[in-house]
């Protein structure tokens, strides 16, 4: 029987994503929520292992961001027509990433 | 069971019997007397204050938790409040209420908590969910201690399945974490049973309001309407509880928002900024009290 138990408590202050055996796969189908807030942004790759992005705190382009990458993730499941905008572009302000 | 070795393409059943869960939920304690006692309390329109504070004192552990917030940095009061009756003057009578609701329940929680889920994680959702709830009512003038308290209970159908189904539960769990899929899709795919319906059951079982058993019922899907309802408020709650990722699960997502919903609460960018930083400070204020020693740092 595959292991049942509650995965380990991720630290807000450093949000990340952790890939493993329950990282998701993007949408199959559609754009999500993510990808359509932005072209070239932070959010502009639903990717969780090339997202990069230039930060609120400074960070030079090409940076990978942590906080970019955490927003993708929380994303991934809805399209952009599932989720207002107006909440995730606040979100987004909320963490510092830059639309 | 082993649902995790089913072929993909197929749909396991889990067979969870309705009449069964309707006996698990006759079957749960009731509340402490004191909260029932405080709850009807609140409904009243001009409650008494030393009724309030007398029946609050005759518990110990209820009382120093209001203590706590009422003397915690968010209120800016620090150590200067030393009993209940000064707590109630500082915080009111109302937001009072809905702290020692949480307090009381966050026993009860921990009794119906099964293995399945991760109760830490299943906590801070509630807490932020309540808290999101309760600054949304505010903006429309509606209900708070009652969205609060619908907030903080609208997941309360899936403590019921993972405490009295534990396997089940895990099994549910499990098939959605494999597939990056809400609980509540999986539970309908597999069941055919939504915790929102087990939820409301519960809350009426413990005698609340059916605004607040009712808003339960309907957090997924708040329907069409004319006017703003406690429904849409958890609802959009929820939604906000999920962006925030407090709760500190890698597996944590954004859920879809019903665009009724959303429209009718009028919510612009600007009010949502606004919003999830509140949300977030008085969670975590909240949490501080209600959960000593586990807070996020």
């Amino acid at each position: 029987m595959t292991s049942l138990a509650p995965a380990p408590l991720l630290p807000h202050a450093t949000p990340t994503v952790a890939p493993g055996p329950m990282a998701p796969a993007p949408a199959a189908a559609g754009q999500t929520a993510a990808s359509a807030l932005s072209t070239s942004s932070a959010a502009s790759a639903a990717s969780t292992t090339s997202n990069v992005s230039t930060t609120a705190t400074g960070d030079a382009p090409g940076t990978p961001d942590p906080a970019a990458q955490r927003l993708a993730h929380l994303f991934r499941r809805v399209s952009a027509s599932q989720v207002p905008p107006e909440l995730q572009r606040a979100l987004y302000a909320h963490r510092g990433v830059a639309p | 069971m082993n649902v995790l070795q089913a072929p993909a393409q197929r749909t396991p059943s889990i067979a969870l019997d309705r009449e069964a869960l309707a006996r698990d939920v006759r079957s749960l304690p009731s509340l402490p007397t004191v909260v029932v006692q405080l709850q009807s309390l609140m409904q009243q329109t001009d409650t008494p204050l030393d009724s309030f504070a007398n029946t609050l004192q005759l518990d110990q552990a209820l009382s120093v938790k209001v203590l706590q917030l009422a003397n915690s940095p968010f209120y800016g009061l620090c150590n200067r409040i030393g009993s209940v009756r000064d707590a109630i003057n500082v915080l009111g009578l109302r937001q009072l209420g809905t702290l020692v609701l949480a307090a009381a329940l966050t026993v009860q929680f921990e009794k119906l908590h099964g293995k399945a889920l991760h109760i830490e994680a299943f906590w801070r959702h509630s807490i932020c969910c309540a808290v999101a709830a309760r600054q949304i009512a505010r903006l429309h003038g509606m209900n708070e201690p009652a969205a609060f308290t619908a907030g903080l209970l609208h997941d309360v159908g899936r403590l019921l399945v993972d405490s009295r189904h534990p396997e089940e539960a895990a099994a549910i769990l499990a098939w959605a974490e494999a597939r990056d899929l809400p609980y509540f899709e999986a539970e309908q795919a597999l069941t055919g049973i939504h915790h929102a319906e087990l939820g409301q059951w519960v809350c009426q079982h413990w005698h609340f309001a059916p605004e607040i058993t009712d808003a339960i019922a309907g957090h997924h899907q708040p329907g069409a309407a004319t006017q703003v309802s406690l429904a849409d408020v958890v609802h959009v709650a929820d939604a906000l509880a999920h962006a925030l990722d407090l709760a500190g699960l890698h597996s944590e997502a954004v859920p879809a928002v019903d665009r009724g919903a959303w429209q009718r609460l009028a919510l612009t960018e600007q009010g949502t900024a606004v919003l999830l930083r509140g949300i977030e400070e008085e969670f975590q204020q909240l949490q501080a009290v209600l959960r000593p020693g586990k807070e996020t740092t």
